[in-house]
């Protein structure tokens, strides 16, 4: 029987190996400390396969979808992790590996890994720029509120809003805060508040409470569903200490629930002060204006023209007097010129008037034609001629005409005449 | 500015500072200014009473949508 070897298949070899592995108690729960390599994510299948090492040795490992949804970090190449699982035999390739049910970094706790590293992609993809930031609004009519109906926090905010400014209206959105979905729900309520369009700036949060209580803020769908809104989102999750991806990708982080509402609305004491200083300052301004406006009125009513009218008509009569006088003195003196410049005229006609000659003793002689007559020549003889003397006229006949010899060179006229 | 049921709280107080601005340069005159100021009266009486009076309404998101929905099934 000893010399009879016993021939195995492979099959039978491996199924033999595994069920050796299956049987070690040892083997069913290990915790492996090493770097991971070689990652690889399945989307189709979700399961990772990897390799963890350390300075000498490796080990091949698979973590299936089922365990590898609940990591909530994204498993790297050169991550020192701390791998809880059992060791068994993939029959089909003989191989042995680790099968990971948990993995967490080491020495950083996974949530925390998971936040940075969630953080850090936003951040590459500008969610949490200060350029996307938008106001909040000074005056909302109308907030969101996404939060616990159980908890503090919306009693807090509720309470604050109502005291500080009662004019806006309130739109809550009850969420669960913590637990499976929880980060849907927040994200949907961010969307539905969206689309509903009512609210001018919405509040969402929760009170205090662990890393894991608060975790549903730090997943990348509420990231994105607050960075989405096209409403300002004032984040307040947790404490002050309490740092989450929703307040980086929030408009605002309140430090709690309490201070977001208190960010969301002015107070109401503050504007009632204003409008008091708004109401004494236009009071002021109008009796300033008026007190102008006498003060004005005043002044005119004091010039000397509202004092004293008729000492001003009185100065105005004597201005206009005096011009009349000087109108009718220099009309005067113009007609005096005239006078004058008339009689030197008129000298110098009667000087030139053939009626001044005849009051010398002179006459004139007219011709029958009735013109005038300057010479003998003009006359012929038996023409009847009128001789006009100062004091009467005389008809007479030319007789003879007898022509003064010397004067005839002077006078060719009255040769040409006789010839 | 007329206060009609619409005027909000910002709307009214805004204007109203635009008034007191307007009023203290003394730029207006005399008949404006008279308009302003029983414009200015209306109005601070208005911010005043809204901050006084107000109490805050709280509603529910799904109430609302309801409606939202109701109305665009009639539409």
């Amino acid at each position: 029987m000893m010399d009879e070897p016993i021939v195995l298949t492979v099959t039978q070899l491996n199924t033999y190996l595994r069920s050796r592995f299956e049987e070690d108690e040892a083997l069913a729960n290990v915790f492996v400390a090493g770097e991971i390599s070689n990652f690889t994510d399945h989307y189709r299948s979700g399961h990772f396969y990897f390799s963890l090492k350390d300075e000498k040795c490796v080990v091949r490992a698979v973590m299936f979808a089922q365990y590898a949804r609940r990591v909530r970090f994204h498993p790297e190449d050169g991550m020192q992790v701390i791998v809880r699982g059992h060791v068994g035999v993939y029959e089909v390739s003989g191989q042995y590996q680790l099968y990971a049910e948990d993995m967490q970094p080491n020495g950083i706790g996974a949530l925390n890994l998971a936040f940075e590293q969630l953080k850090a992609k936003l951040a590459r993809e500008g969610l949490f720029a200060p350029e996307r930031k938008r106001p909040i609004p000074k005056f909302p009519r109308c907030i969101g509120v996404v939060t616990s109906p159980t908890g503090a926090a919306v009693h807090d905010i509720l309470t604050i809003l109502g005291r500080r400014f009662p004019l806006a209206e309130v739109v809550f959105c009850p969420v669960k805060v913590q637990g499976d979905g929880a980060a849907e729900e927040i994200a949907g309520a961010l969307a539905r508040m969206n689309r509903l369009g009512r609210a001018d700036v919405i509040i969402v949060g929760r009170g205090g409470g662990s890393l894991e209580d608060l975790w549903p803020f730090n997943e990348e769908v509420v990231g994105r569903a607050v960075a989405a809104s096209k409403i300002p989102v004032i984040s307040a999750v947790g404490h002050e200490t309490d740092f989450t991806i929703c307040d980086f990708a929030a408009d605002l982080r309140a430090p709690t629930p309490s201070a977001a509402a208190e960010l969301a609305v002015p107070d109401r004491r503050e504007l009632l002060g204003a409008v008091v200083g708004l109401r004494a300052r236009l009071d002021a301004a109008a009796s300033g204006t008026v007190e102008h406006a006498r003060e004005w009125l005043s002044a005119l009513a004091g010039s000397r023209m509202f004092r004293d009218p008729a000492e001003s008509v009185a100065i105005r009569r004597i201005s206009i007097d005096g011009k009349v006088e000087s109108l009718n003195a220099s009309m005067a003196r113009r007609c005096g010129d005239l006078r004058q410049a008339l009689a030197a005229c008129a000298g110098k006609l009667s000087a030139l008037s053939p009626l001044a000659v005849l009051s010398r003793g002179y006459a004139v002689l007219y011709g029958e034609s009735g013109e005038a007559v300057s010479g003998a020549a003009e006359v012929r003889e038996r023409e009847q001629v009128l001789v006009r003397m100062r004091d009467g006229d005389l008809r007479c006949t030319v007789n003879r005409k007898e022509m003064r010899k010397h004067k005839e060179r002077k006078a060719g006229a009255d040769q040409h005449e006789d010839q | 500015m007329r206060i009609s049921k619409n005027t909000t709280f910002e709307e009214a107080a805004r204007r109203l500072e635009e008034i007191v601005d307007a009023m203290e340069k003394g730029s207006e005159p005399l008949e404006k200014s008279l308009q302003l100021y029983e414009e200015g009266s209306a109005l601070a009486a208005f911010c005043y009473k809204k901050l006084s009076d107000a109490e805050q309404k709280i509603r529910q998101i799904t109430e609302l949508e309801k409606k939202e929905g109701g109305t665009d099934g009639e539409d």
